[in-house]
């Protein structure tokens, strides 16, 4: 935090400001003294600055129920022409400088530029491609070397002190659809889309803050220049979510054309036969192979329906010639019917007029449906028969012959060719689920690719113009089906088959937010998120993001199922992930000089951190013309049914809807107001586990718009023109303003949120002007817990001094380091409660009633009125307020129990309720608690009246996760009194298929191990693999052992991983490894564990195993 | 009546939702509910497996009892469910191989289910497509202790053996600790969701824990004998423990820390446990069964008679021990008498 911004909310206006645009060094200033702005700035690529910039802001932000659109600051900054007119030189002088075109793409970091020619530029200088300026060191006769990337970026790509954020550069391609090369140039030529950060800084002392000092407001890009009536250059500037919003995933996608014809897979065998008058003759078969093709050989590759049969037509005249057929068989690939089909047909002739005369030829299946005959009717089904008699006969196939066969294979034989390929493949393989398995050896560059408007199958590029299918996708891409599924035909009467590949994202929704915006194809470049090829990221530098985004996601990110995103087009980000943030109740804000996410809150005086009064309007009350707060309850966010759509199809549309009602809102109101969110990343799993948890989010917060908003507008002090977004807590002091428990004028710390925020910093023409608007809810039953402070069972006597009656307690237990020590949230007259955690009898704690005389949070002490009788140092303790009714006033502002019978609080007051809040977010992590024991519960924690205090709302967290990760984790492992040997020499030998079950249901896009021990060893001590598989079904095969892997006697079935281990020695001893649990059944969490060992091996079984627990909390 | 959520609930970050000066969340309340109804229907326990396909059980004609368990059913249990991998068998003289499974509640009561599989002609060669798969369940009650049997008859094979535990997935307050409740903003904060809560999440981490081992028997029937006061590892007869001697792991130590231990109990250094051994003693002597690590006894039975039955015992095993490999050692107490040792359980359990 620079002292600017203190400066600002402290309230001081001795503000000045800078904008830097990329690749410009001369800054433009608000004051009248360059060298002012130059040494703010200095040790920056900023080196100049103009004067008398003034800035036009435009208007605020809001965050809007039910849209994800982002509505961009519009800001613009005039700079005066000054005596040399720099900037107006700059920005119009668009064909100054030398000039020639970039000839070899450029990546983000490439200190070398290549280009048509240098020869009319200088030995050293600046050169620009687009918005970027690179500094040179020298020159060939086509290169630039030497070269600084992203000099006088604004904005650096890993942190503020980081590195310059280049940009990549590519040359178009024919298939683009327009080749012309990105200029070069000396003098910048391209405005629009440069990044421009405007900061203030606080004049003091005639000196202005650093640079590093200065507070960012706002940072955008330029979407338009203009040169006014007056001479001043004006630049307009649009917020950096603008980026966002027009950013395009998938753009570049890759597609292309299928090449006609079949792949004729090396080892193939074609056989011809016929029988005439009795006498069987055999042709020598035809063998299809590699490298060069011999006689009675043909290449392996592909074929056309024409090729094909002229290669197979030759072969059977040949051997018909040599004599070895009696029967001349030819196939015509295209043949019309009499009613307009098409149809091929195999001609047979040359046999004896005068006997009864079969033939055949002997076929791959996948060829023979190629031809256009079906697969079955004659056995086996490979064998296409014919016959001939007196007269020449044919056979007419009785299917179209095909254009295309694309068999999906495990084994990556088989290969597809493709032409017409425009765009850019990826390889999506670290982003696919972890438990689509596929031979990552033979596949090692996959995507996800849709045949014509059909199914999509995983793919590797082989080549630019190969890819070999592998494994299909169901039709909503979330899952596998398996592999050798199916063959995907396109008949020679069909149009051209396009392919175009499908982008697969998965991850929680942190992770796969922040790679979506900070992704620039260049790998870690713009910080450790920047993973994603270019046409999958918006390249925000990360200066813009940086933790304070991370932090801002976290709450939306845990809340909210791991998004599994399918790209099957161009698609804005915000048409992409846009759903996920409405259905999160967030959207895009700038804050805090960054951009982060802002979300709806239940607005409650305890988690406020602004405080709107009086005071700190624009013009305070009791001033001549003091601002009042008008109110406006509209329905126009009013919803109170909202459809959701899940399983997005790739054909249009989705599979299934969840409705969400509020009836109580729909009767009370008499109106049915629905609002559908298309969850596009949202996919069915076994029992719509991702789908139960937007809609249960939804569900919690549905009630906060089912009821029309109340919004009060108001002004607000420069002091709110930072840190105040939309999305935050506040609680408003307002004597206009009318208290819905009265009707009357005038609220005090009524709690509201901030709906829209808009803040003009003014010049010397025009004052600051800003205002909020403010949703606030009628009632008020949501506020906060009551406290609990923690015994410190370290101190001396286990925390309690009996001989002053003083109580030591841990200073944060139930608080993070920077919030108010736990026993501060006491005061002297507190009635409390001291009472045992975790007793041994639920029914019966140790526990006292009390009072508090007097708190110490320096020392985190208390002292008590009556004392603790029976203290034991062997029990741990905790303070929590006594019931309702026997509290004092100021501990009744916090939760008590209600009686559910009759909804009062000890017959007192009617019940409090629950709120909603999706922004706060801590800084403790899984460690923080890691070490702390469950705790289980005590029955004087609930009832009519009883506190609802922090410390068992802790418990009960705790309680759950250890339920749910670790005290039901199967634990299971199986020690074998005899010894599993393998026997022979065989490559593997199965020793054991053990069922198992890790529990039903997934974790979505997350992944929980299976921690194993086994027990091995060779009974030699030669070096030996034992292998450990984890199958979602049993082997199948007709053998326990197999000696020949191309061959396999047995398979493992359905998704498996497996984990190969050396054992190398004769000592019993056992070895550790994990497996993925995602290969069990996701439905009834049933998988197979199987022990294969290589010869020499010998196991117990496992000394482990054992469901590790779930991910870290974060 | 809706089920519970199946898939697994995102852990919650307590401090995140429960801290000083937090309000209560109805989005908060929903992740406990959804929590507890997800580990009441879903997280249930394992209590057997076995898969030797090396010395393959060759089945035997009178009926017998070839594994055996003891546990303890979780709240909301409804049913142990079985799956067998079943070789075949050419030698039944009434060609119905059968294999039984019973659960025999020890406050009395059974139910079993039998599986007739494995008929055959010809020699069985228990290649992986030979292999008979098969289900079935059998009723048990909730939080209750049960003794589960294996018996082969006619020559059933059992190859392969699977046995867990099931409950209804309906979330119905009739059952306990399901909890009924939608959370949203506006929800009262009442007693009775608040004491369901912790007191159902206070006894399913009673009762709901894992079972951590089954040794259920040798699989064929014979089951070793011990006649020396020199403790003995069962699995493979060895007399002292050291490293290359079998044992079990239990935690999951995946920092190589101690707090990393996923079944610490409520003093954060025990864990509470029934050890379980079936057996029989001839003589006077008694029978004692130890889980032992190189640096200690973990966990011990001592007492088991000439009745073949069932002797528990209820103790703690340090979370320091469970960080060691644990062998499993039986002995006589007298030298002279001989221990059969059937089968040894240890599960998780706080009364």
């Amino acid at each position: 935090m620079g002292t600017t911004l203190t400066a600002i909310q402290a309230g001081s206006l001795g503000l000045q400001f800078i904008a830097a645009v990329e690749g410009v060094t001369t800054l433009a200033y608000s004051g009248s003294d360059a060298s002012l702005a130059t040494t703010a700035w200095s040790g920056t690529d900023f080196n100049a600055a103009v004067t008398g910039m003034r800035i036009r802001w435009g208007d605020g932000q809001s965050l809007k129920p039910w849209s994800a659109d982002v509505d961009p600051m519009n800001v613009e900054i005039l700079i005066p022409p000054g005596s040399a007119d720099t900037f107006g030189v700059m920005v119009f002088g668009s064909a100054r400088g030398f000039e020639t075109r970039l000839n070899a793409e450029l990546t983000a970091t490439a200190t070398t530029v290549t280009v048509l020619s240098t020869s009319t530029f200088p030995s050293s200088g600046s050169i620009y491609i687009g918005t970027e300026r690179i500094e040179y060191t020298g020159k060939t006769a086509t290169t630039f070397t030497g070269c600084t990337r992203g000099y006088a970026a604004p904005f650096k790509a890993s942190s503020e002190t980081g590195t310059r954020f280049g940009r990549a550069h590519v040359l178009p391609d024919v298939a683009d659809g327009m080749v012309i090369k990105p200029w070069v140039t000396s003098q910048p030529r391209v405005w629009v889309g440069r990044w421009v950060g405007i900061w203030a800084h606080q004049l003091k002392g005639g000196v202005l803050d650093t640079k590093a000092q200065a507070q960012l407001v706002f940072a955008g890009r330029i979407v338009g220049t203009r040169d006014e009536a007056d001479g001043h250059t004006v630049i307009e500037l649009q917020d950096a979510r603008a980026a966002i919003r027009d950013c395009v995933l998938l753009r570049d996608q890759w597609t292309a054309q299928v090449a006609e014809g079949i792949y004729l897979q090396e080892g193939w065998v074609f056989d011809a036969a016929d029988t005439e008058a009795g006498t069987t003759l055999q042709a020598n078969a035809l063998t299809v192979v590699s490298g060069s093709a011999g006689a009675n050989e043909i290449l392996a590759g592909i074929y056309s329906l024409e090729d094909f049969a002229s290669a197979l037509n030759e072969w059977l005249f040949d051997e018909f010639n040599a004599g070895r057929l009696g029967i001349l068989q030819q196939w015509e690939p295209r043949v019309y019917t009499s009613d307009g089909q098409i149809r091929s047909r195999m001609q047979y002739s040359g046999g004896s007029a005068t006997s009864t005369n079969l033939c055949g030829l002997h076929l791959p299946p996948e060829v023979k449906r190629y031809m256009g005959f079906s697969y079955g009717g004659e056995p086996p089904g490979s064998i296409l028969r014919g016959w001939e008699d007196s007269a020449t006969q044919d056979r007419t196939s009785d299917l179209v012959p095909l254009a295309v066969l694309i068999p999906v294979e495990a084994t990556g034989s088989y290969n597809i060719d493709v032409e017409n390929v425009r765009g850019t493949w990826f390889n999506n393989t670290s982003y696919f689920p972890s438990d689509w398995s596929f031979n990552t050896t033979l596949f090692d560059n996959v995507g996800a690719v849709q045949i014509g408007d059909g199914p999509v199958f995983l793919m590797d590029l082989v080549d630019a113009n190969t890819l070999a299918p592998n494994v299909a996708l169901s039709p909503v891409l979330n899952t596998q089906v398996g592999e050798h599924i199916a063959f995907y035909e396109r008949s020679a009467a069909d149009p051209p088959l396009i392919l175009r590949q499908v982008g697969i994202i998965v991850g929680d929704f942190l992770t796969v937010l922040t790679r979506i915006l900070t992704s620039t194809g260049t790998a870690s470049y713009n910080g450790s998120y920047d993973v994603f090829p270019a046409q999958l990221g918006a390249a925000i530098p990360w200066e813009l993001l940086g933790t304070g985004w991370t932090t801002s996601m976290v709450s939306l990110s845990s809340s909210m199922p791991d998004p599994f995103v399918v790209i099957t087009e161009p698609t804005g980000i915000i048409d992409q992930i846009g759903c996920d943030l409405v259905a999160g109740l967030s959207g895009f804000v700038w804050k805090d000089q960054g951009i982060r996410i802002g979300s709806w809150s239940t607005p409650a005086a305890a988690i406020a951190t602004h405080a709107f009064t009086e005071n700190n309007k624009a013009a305070p009350a009791g001033t001549r013309d003091e601002h009042r707060t008008p109110a406006n309850e509209t329905d126009e966010y009013q919803i109170n049914q909202i459809k959701l759509e899940y399983d997005r199809v790739l054909s249009g549309g989705y599979r299934y809807t969840v409705n969400l009602i509020d009836k109580a809102s729909q009767y009370d109101h008499g109106m049915q107001r629905a609002v559908t969110i298309s969850l596009r990343n949202t996919f069915t799993t076994p029992a719509n586990g991702p789908i139960n948890a937007v809609s249960e989010r939804l569900a919690t917060a549905l009630r906060t718009f089912s009821q029309p908003l109340r919004i009060l507008r108001r002004t607000i002090l420069p002091a709110f023109y930072e840190g105040c977004a939309p999305g935050d807590i506040g609680t408003i002091a307002d004597d206009w303003v009318r208290d819905p428990l009265t009707g009357t004028r005038s609220v005090t710390a009524k709690a509201c949120l901030v709906m829209a925020h808009r803040a003009d910093w003014g010049d010397a023409d025009s004052p600051p002007h800003g205002e909020v608007d403010l949703v606030i809810l009628p009632r008020a039953k949501v506020v906060a817990y009551c406290p609990t402070a923690q015994v410190n069972e370290t101190a001396p006597n286990a925390g309690y001094d009996a001989g002053t009656k003083t109580l030591t307690l841990h200073a944060h237990k139930h608080s993070e380091s920077s919030q108010t020590v736990d026993v501060g949230r006491f005061a002297a007259g507190d009635k409390v409660r001291i009472i045992e955690i975790d007793p041994d009898d639920p029914a019966s704690p140790t526990t006292w009633l009390d009072t508090i005389v007097s708190v110490n949070t320096g020392a985190n002490t208390c002292v008590l009125t009556t004392g603790l009788a029976g203290w034991s140092t062997a029990l741990r303790y905790r303070m929590i307020a006594q019931s309702y009714t026997d509290c004092v006033a100021a501990q009744q502002v916090n939760v008590f129990q209600a009686d559910d019978a009759d909804g009062m609080v000890q017959d007192t007051i009617s019940a409090y309720e629950y709120g909603y809040d999706s922004n706060t977010a801590v800084t403790w992590t899984e460690d923080d608690f890691e070490e702390t024991s469950v705790a289980l519960y005590a029955a004087l924690a609930s009832g009519d009246g009883k506190p609802l205090a922090t410390g068992y709302e802790f418990d009960a967290a705790r309680l759950a996760n250890s339920l749910v990760s670790a005290r039901t984790a199967p634990s299971d492992p199986v020690l074998y009194r005899n010894t599993l040997s393998v026997s022979g020499t065989p490559v593997w030998q199965i020793l054991a298929i053990e069922p198992y079950t890790a529990h039903p249901g997934v974790l979505n896009a997350r992944t929980r191990h299976l921690r194993y021990r086994v027990w091995a060893r060779t009974s030699d001590g030669s070096s030996r693999t034992i292998r450990i598989s984890l199958c979602r079904h049993p082997p199948i095969g007709s053998s326990l052992s197999q000696t020949d892997t191309t061959i396999p006697t047995f398979v493992l079935v359905g998704p498996y991983e497996s984990d190969d281990i050396t054992v190398a020695s004769s000592t019993w001893d056992s070895y550790g490894g994990t497996l993925d649990l995602k290969m069990c059944d996701p439905g009834t969490g049933i998988g197979y564990i199987v022990i294969q060992g290589q010869q020499k091996i010998e196991t117990r079984g496992f000394a482990q195993l054992l469901a590790t627990s779930l991910d870290a909390v974060i | 009546m809706p089920h519970a959520n199946i898939n697994y609930p995102k852990m919650i970050h307590p401090f995140r939702w429960a801290r000083n000066g937090q309000i209560p969340d109805a989005y908060f309340l929903r992740q406990l509910v959804t929590a507890q109804n997800h580990a009441l229907a879903y997280r249930r326990k394992t209590f057997f497996r076995w898969g030797d396909f090396e010395q393959r059980f060759t089945g035997i004609s009178a009926s017998t009892v070839i594994w055996r368990v003891r546990c303890h059913t979780g709240l909301a249990a409804t049913k142990i469910g079985i799956i067998a991998g079943m070789g075949r068998s050419d030698k039944g003289s009434a060609g119905d191989p059968i294999f039984t499974f019973r659960a025999s509640k020890v406050a009395g009561g059974s139910d079993s289910v039998q599986i007739h599989a494995g008929a055959s002609l010809v020699a069985p060669t228990d290649v992986p497509s030979e292999i008979i798969w098969r289900d079935a369940t059998v009723d048990v009650d909730p939080d209750a202790d049960y003794e589960l049997d294996l018996t082969t008859e006619d020559y059933a094979r059992p190859l392969s053996v699977l046995l867990y535990e099931i409950a209804n997935p309906e979330v119905d307050e009739a059952t306990n600790y399901y909890v009924e409740a939608a959370p949203t903003i506006e929800q009262p904060v009442y007693d009775a969701t608040h004491l369901r809560i912790l007191q159902g999440m206070s006894e399913m981490w009673r009762r709901n824990g894992r079972h951590l081992l089954s040794w259920g028997g040798s699989g064929t029937g014979t089951n070793p004998t011990f006649n020396s006061t020199t403790w003995t590892n069962v699995i493979d007869g060895s007399t002292s423990v050291s490293a290359s001697t079998p044992g079990y792991y239990f935690h999951s130590d995946e920092e190589g820390e101690a707090k990393h231990i996923r079944v610490s109990d409520t003093s954060a250094s025990t864990v509470n446990v029934v050890l379980a051994v079936h057996c029989s003693v001839t003589g006077s002597a008694t029978g004692e069964v130890r889980l032992q690590s190189t640096g200690g006894t973990a966990a011990s039975i001592t007492g088991m008679g000439t009745a073949s039955a069932w002797y528990t015992t209820t103790t703690t095993i340090t979370t320091d021990n469970l960080l060691d490999k644990l062998d499993l050692q039986c002995r006589t107490s007298n030298g002279a008498n001989t221990v059969t040792l059937n089968a040894v359980s240890l599960y998780t359990y706080l009364a």
